[in-house]
């Protein structure tokens, strides 16, 4: 059962880099992956972000109609990207885009999106933008999530299907709508379309349906002389946990992605923390077993009650990985007075990925909330994450590889 | 002779101070909160009975689980525990389904509180009412506020959970609710 969790804690303990190299057979993906292996290597010279660029004549009448242009996100001097923008009426304004992505960095595309601007009341001007994107989830070379945004100045929606079974049809449909366009999630519901489908719909529709007003860490727009920790790294092990239990779980698995670079699967650490009695589906995880599946992959651990914002700039800047402890609904609402709930004391684990002294006169706290559809690279404030932390008693995991 | 040692209790404070020790640390699951505490007798000792659910929010309501566990401590001897249940591997639990909701917050009862400040005031008045309780049975004398203790239980209690409380405490539980099958 543990088969995969454990060879990656092996692996990370012996220090041995593991073989990941997968025999993918996919068929809808393949054209596209040998486009990127053939074409994309290279450096990029004058610095634009791209690898490089090259002209297009998608109907070959010997005129360009776009561009297409190949990314290196990771900076190993492989395109992860590679996006063609077209003009396809003549008119000099970009009005579709097609992007290939290899996610993971594995060399095989795992995301295809496109995007096109429309004109929706047929007004003659463009005023929505439509993007499509798939996903290969489980890299098994079929499409997992198909997942629709239609970005307009007043209206924001993202509609996502999800065929992780494989058979054709839709598991469920998650539909979520900013509908006056402040940027809050107005409407959310989950709707289940199959009736076999193996996962508790109960649980997306919790996870889905809470997205609070956090704002979001963005790493390319910041001072990093003003941020303590590596937030923009940490951002990307981040994903919504899998049951309404899992927040530990799901904590400590951001933590051993970053800090033994292996990708673990919730699931598989759940199972692991449950066989140890470490983490029970029914109610969760108790503070002082937060951090087990981490020591158990070899990480040092600290827990302690009583800490400050200080202990947690300590820790990120001497390489440290954190989760605390909080009530998550004060940290939610923040100060809302018109928002209320019963019961007492801290009932959810968040990582800490980082401060940001931006503003030296409000300090935020930037997080890794997997309770909220919206928690990779989550901004607090420090007062509200204070309060929040407060019912905990403070309490702290440390890890550090 | 009057019991002094329970003068200036503060149940309240008891369980914030319980919630953040030891036992709740290493024993029960970050994920669930304290509700409503009950009071009863083992022998000659006043006990406290703090029950514990989780909550998950959906936008602008909570979904509320059934009772996971309790914890029974001796009013008098807080870190003392006397009682831990876990209730999902209870017998008498088994039909209890923890992945689905047995209500949501807030309760039609509580249309009229508009803020957390309210709410907040509400609960503090209530457990004034359980502290001037605990004091009657320990003094041997009776319980003067029983009505207006009871008409804010009532009010109070989430009817999603009510089965449950009545399930670890029924005689406290229905005593103080006794309005809340009408409701």
């Amino acid at each position: 059962m543990f088969d995969n969790l454990l060879d990656n804690l092996i692996d990370y303990v012996e220090g041995f880099l593991g073989d990941d190299d997968e025999n993918n057979t996919d068929d809808d993906f393949k054209e596209e992956e040998d486009f990127i292996s053939d074409t994309g290597h290279g450096s990029d010279s004058d610095d634009d972000g791209f690898l490089f660029e090259e002209s297009v004549d998608i109907d070959g009448d010997g005129i360009i109609d776009g561009v297409t242009t190949y990314e290196d996100i990771d900076g190993d001097g492989v395109a992860d990207i590679a996006t063609t923008y077209l003009d396809t009426d003549g008119d000099g304004m970009i009005d579709s885009a097609t992007s290939y992505q290899d996610t993971d960095g594995d060399g095989i595309i795992d995301t295809v999106s496109v995007s096109e601007y429309l004109d929706t009341d047929d007004d003659g001007i463009m005023d929505s933008f439509v993007t499509d994107s798939y996903y290969d989830i489980d890299g098994d070379g079929t499409v997992d999530i198909h997942e629709t945004e239609i970005l307009s100045d007043d209206y924001h929606a993202v509609i996502t299907e999800a065929d992780m079974d494989n058979d054709g049809e839709a598991d469920y449909i998650v539909v979520q709508e900013d509908l006056d366009g402040d940027g809050i999630v107005d409407n959310s519901e989950v709707i289940p379309t199959a009736t076999d489908y193996p996962y508790d719909i109960d649980d997306i529709t919790d996870n889905v349906g809470n997205a609070p007003a956090y704002e979001q860490f963005d790493p390319d727009n910041c001072d990093l002389d003003d941020i303590i920790g590596d937030p923009g790294a940490a951002m990307d092990s981040w994903h919504v946990q899998e049951t309404s239990s899992s927040c530990a779980v799901a904590s400590q698995e951001f933590i051993l992605e970053q800090l033994t670079g292996y990708e673990f699967d919730e699931a598989d650490l759940r199972d692991f923390a449950e066989t140890n009695g470490w983490y029970d589906p029914d109610g969760g995880t108790s503070m002082r077993d937060v951090g087990n599946i981490l020591e158990a992959a070899g990480l040092e651990v600290e827990r302690s009650t009583g800490n400050s914002i200080t202990d947690i700039e300590n820790c990120l800047e001497n390489g440290g990985q954190i989760i605390v402890g909080v009530d998550a609904y004060e940290l939610w609402d923040g100060e809302s007075n018109d928002f209320y709930l019963p019961g007492d004391g801290a009932n959810h684990a968040i990582q800490v990925i980082g401060v940001d002294h931006s503003d030296p006169s409000e300090p935020m706290v930037i997080i890794n909330d997997s309770g909220t559809a919206n928690g990779g690279g989550a901004m607090v404030s420090l007062d509200v994450f204070m309060d929040a932390w407060e019912d905990s008693g403070y309490f702290m995991v440390e890890a550090y590889a | 002779m009057e019991n002094k040692a329970f003068e200036n209790i503060s149940i309240k404070k008891i369980i914030k101070e319980f919630n953040s020790g030891e036992f709740r640390r290493s024993s029960i699951p970050l994920e669930v909160v304290s509700g409503w505490p009950c009071l009863s007798r083992l022998g000659k000792t006043l006990c406290l009975t703090i029950p514990y659910f989780s909550r998950k929010a959906v936008d602008k309501k909570a979904a509320l689980y059934p009772i996971y566990c309790s914890v029974t401590i001796p009013l008098g001897n807080p870190e003392k525990i006397v009682d831990y249940t876990l209730y999902p591997i209870q017998k008498e639990w088994k039909d209890v389904d923890y992945k689905k909701p047995v209500g949501y917050f807030k309760h039609e009862a509580l249309n009229d509180v508009a803020t957390k400040g309210e709410y907040t005031a509400l609960r503090d008045e209530l457990y004034g009412y359980i502290d001037e309780m605990a004091k009657s049975i320990i003094n041997g004398k009776p319980f003067e506020q029983a009505e207006a203790a009871s008409k804010l239980f009532s009010k109070l209690m989430e009817p999603g959970l009510y089965p449950y409380y009545l399930r670890i405490n029924k005689k406290f539980y229905s005593f103080f609710c006794e309005n809340k099958e009408e409701q």
